[in-house]
Parts: C-alpha cells; sequence; structure tokens
C-alpha cells in the first residue's frame, strides 16, 4: 500500500510524521510506504520518502483548503492519504486495496441539524477527508480540471467542493462506520480504528460554541499512545 | 426587493430565478398571472417542488432560457452565463458560506459584464448594534 501525506508550514512538527510513521509499522501489517510532500524536510525519519509539497501547487491560491491532494492522486494512480493529525489505535491491515474514491463520512454528526438545514446557505459539509483511498479517479480528475475556476472561485476547502460537487451528484463512496471516530465529537474517546481531531473548520466557520483539541492536546492516554509510536 | 422584482417581472413572459430559497408564493403570483416563472435552486429541499429545478446552475447542465434571470445571492456562486435582461441581487454579509461579497453595483456590473444598465440601487439593515448589512442589486442586460 501506498500511504502520503502533506505537511507544510509550521502548524505541526516532523514528530507528527514520524509518529504517523510508526502508528503504521504497528497496525498495518503489509508492506507499505509513506511519502511526505513538505516544505520542511527536517527531523523526519527516514524511512519516509519526501517530496517537496511544491511539485503539488501548480495554482498560486488560497482558496480549496487542501487542495493539493487532489493534485497528489494525478501524480499517483492509487493510494491512501492521512492527515497527519489522525491517530491510527487499531489493526487496519484490512483496508482493501483498491477501493474506488472513498472519504469518511460525519457519522458523529446529526446530517440533518448540521448539513441539510443550512445547505443553501453553502457552509454546509458532511464530509471529511484525512482518511482518503483513491483508484484512478478519471471522471474527478477530469471535474476539477475542466472546472478549476468555478472550483477556486467557490469553495473554501476541499472537503465542501466534494460535498457539494461529488456527493450531490453521488460520485463518493464512505469508510464503514466501524473504521474512523471523531475524538472532539465523540466523548474524547479513541474509539473504532482511527480517531481525527479536526479543528480548522472550527475557526474557518466561527464555531464559536465548539471545543476542539488538537492530537497533542488530548489527554494523556492519547498522547502516550501517540509518543510510543514514535520509538 | 421582491416586490420590485415582481414589478419588473411583470413585463416578461417568462422569468427564471437563481438561487432564491423558497419563493413558492412569488412563482404561484406569476404563473397565476400567466407568466412561466420557475427556479433553480440545488438545495435538496427543491427535489420534489413545483416550478423548481433542484439543480447547481454553475455546475450542472441547466436550461438557463428566460426573457428576464434574477441572481438572488450572487455573493454565493461563480458568474453565470447567459445573455439577455438580468437582476443581479448580493450582499455584503460576509457569510462563511459566501464565495465573495458584493460591496457595490458596480462590482456586479463588472463580474457580469453588463453591457446596459437600466436601474440600480442598495439599501441597508441592521445586522447587529454596531454592524449592518448592504444589499445592492442591478437591473440590466449582459
Amino acid at each position: 500500500m501506498k500511504f502520503f501525506t502533506l505537511k507544510w508550514g509550521d502548524k505541526y512538527g516532523p514528530e507528527y510524521v514520524n509518529r504517523l510513521y510508526g502508528s503504521l509499522l504497528q497496525c498495518y501489517k503489509k508492506p507499505f510506504s509513506l511519502t511526505c510532500y513538505t516544505d520542511q524536510a527536517d527531523s523526519i525519519r527516514e524511512e519516509v520518502e519526501l517530496q517537496p509539497i511544491s511539485h503539488l501547487r501548480p495554482y498560486n491560491t488560497d482558496k480549496v483548503f487542501t487542495y493539493e491532494k487532489l493534485i497528489l492522486m494525478e501524480k499517483h494512480e492509487s493510494g491512501i492519504w492521512l492527515d497527519l493529525d489522525i491517530l491510527i489505535h487499531q489493526d487496519i491491515t484490512d483496508v482493501p486495496n483498491e477501493r474506488p474514491f472513498t472519504m469518511i463520512w460525519n457519522h458523529w454528526n446529526n446530517y440533518y441539524e448540521r448539513s441539510l438545514k443550512w445547505y443553501g446557505k453553502g457552509t454546509s459539509c458532511h464530509v471529511n477527508s484525512s482518511f482518503v483511498q483513491w483508484n484512478n479517479p478519471e471522471e474527478l480528475i477530469r471535474f476539477t480540471r475542466d472546472n478549476w475556476d468555478k472550483i477556486e472561485w467557490t469553495y473554501k476547502s476541499l472537503d465542501k467542493y466534494m460535498f457539494y460537487q461529488h456527493h450531490r451528484c453521488g460520485r463518493l463512496e464512505y469508510w464503514p462506520e466501524d473504521l474512523v471516530s471523531n475524538y472532539n465529537r465523540e466523548s474524547l474517546k479513541l474509539k473504532k480504528k482511527i480517531s481525527i481531531f479536526n479543528t480548522s473548520h472550527i475557526k474557518a466557520n466561527n464555531l464559536q460554541n465548539e471545543i476542539g483539541y488538537e492530537l497533542h492536546e488530548a489527554d494523556d492516554d492519547v498522547i502516550n499512545l501517540w509518543k510510543s509510536y514514535e520509538l | 426587493m421582491m416586490s420590485l422584482i415582481c414589478g419588473k417581472a411583470t413585463n416578461y413572459d417568462s422569468v427564471l430565478f437563481l438561487a432564491c430559497n423558497d419563493i413558492t408564493d412569488t412563482l404561484e403570483g406569476l404563473n397565476s398571472l400567466g407568466i412561466e416563472a420557475r427556479a433553480i435552486d440545488y438545495d435538496p429541499k427543491f427535489e420534489e417542488k413545483d416550478f423548481y429545478t433542484c439543480k447547481d446552475f454553475i455546475f450542472d447542465e441547466v436550461d438557463l432560457t428566460a426573457d428576464l434571470v434574477i441572481h438572488m445571492n450572487c455573493e454565493k456562486t461563480y458568474m453565470f452565463e447567459k445573455k439577455g435582461d438580468v437582476i443581479l441581487i448580493g450582499d455584503d454579509k460576509h457569510h462563511n458560506g459566501d464565495c465573495k461579497p458584493v460591496l457595490s453595483c458596480e462590482q456586479l456590473v463588472y463580474q457580469y459584464g453588463i453591457e446596459e444598465v437600466y436601474e440600480q440601487g442598495h439599501w441597508s439593515e441592521r445586522a447587529t448594534f454596531l454592524n449592518g448589512i448592504s444589499h445592492y442589486w442591478v437591473y440590466g442586460r449582459i
């Protein structure tokens, strides 16, 4: 399996990459590689293949947050991309090799209250791109290329683009519900096999009543497990 | 604003509303006057609703044929491609679902390449104690 991750700026340090690799060693029992596209290669363990993130930025834009993931699929026919701020804590060896484009469905949120109710406002998003598999998604790549000007104008993030255009048209697959949980939305516990720690949407959408902890801010049991992956 | 729009719409045989949310009463009223009035809005709640086409008029294939096209929320979408008479409406609310806030009538004229402006205007409302929202509209021909 080919895994990929992206790291730029100073929000996350190299330990995020190193521990992500360690978590795969622990929880994925088949041969694999991890490639990190980054602008800062210092202190990343040598088993991780490094590539310049500039290779994923053909467009000079600060919109469509993490659109680099779309370009990643143009360069690599298949694989799984992982956000740095996820914690894999159970065995995921049985993740199939050849799923079509598969995202996370936000099972932890009420679909009507959180998304459908506000659909026309343009604020909805019920999908998450922290753990995504793809396998030669020609239609998705072509649609993105053909409509890039509209996409860049319209969407602040990749997830919103995927939700409003591709989920709406039935083009997306989703992981089984027992794979991914949301630490901040599900009792601050590690559930299922992978936990996500998304907080970027809180600031982006000005959700003043929502509390979110980054992975490095989680409770001691989580931190200890995460640090153990660096050994 | 709706009364102003309906006043203009009665001068046309067919009218198309875009990104308009629920304006069932207006659509029924115009149709009862013999005006072919319909709407395109991608919110799934309009899937089974009379006079509505539930599609994204920017990304999907849609029929924009009408004597007058009225875009009710220009701040929320890319520019549609259609020649003819239009009413464009947008605001500077800076809602987090907006693509690009509309800050003036001139912005609408520029973005859509309006060749002739028949009328234009704006109105404001108070949103909070200190801040307000301005709405801009342009009636013209692309």
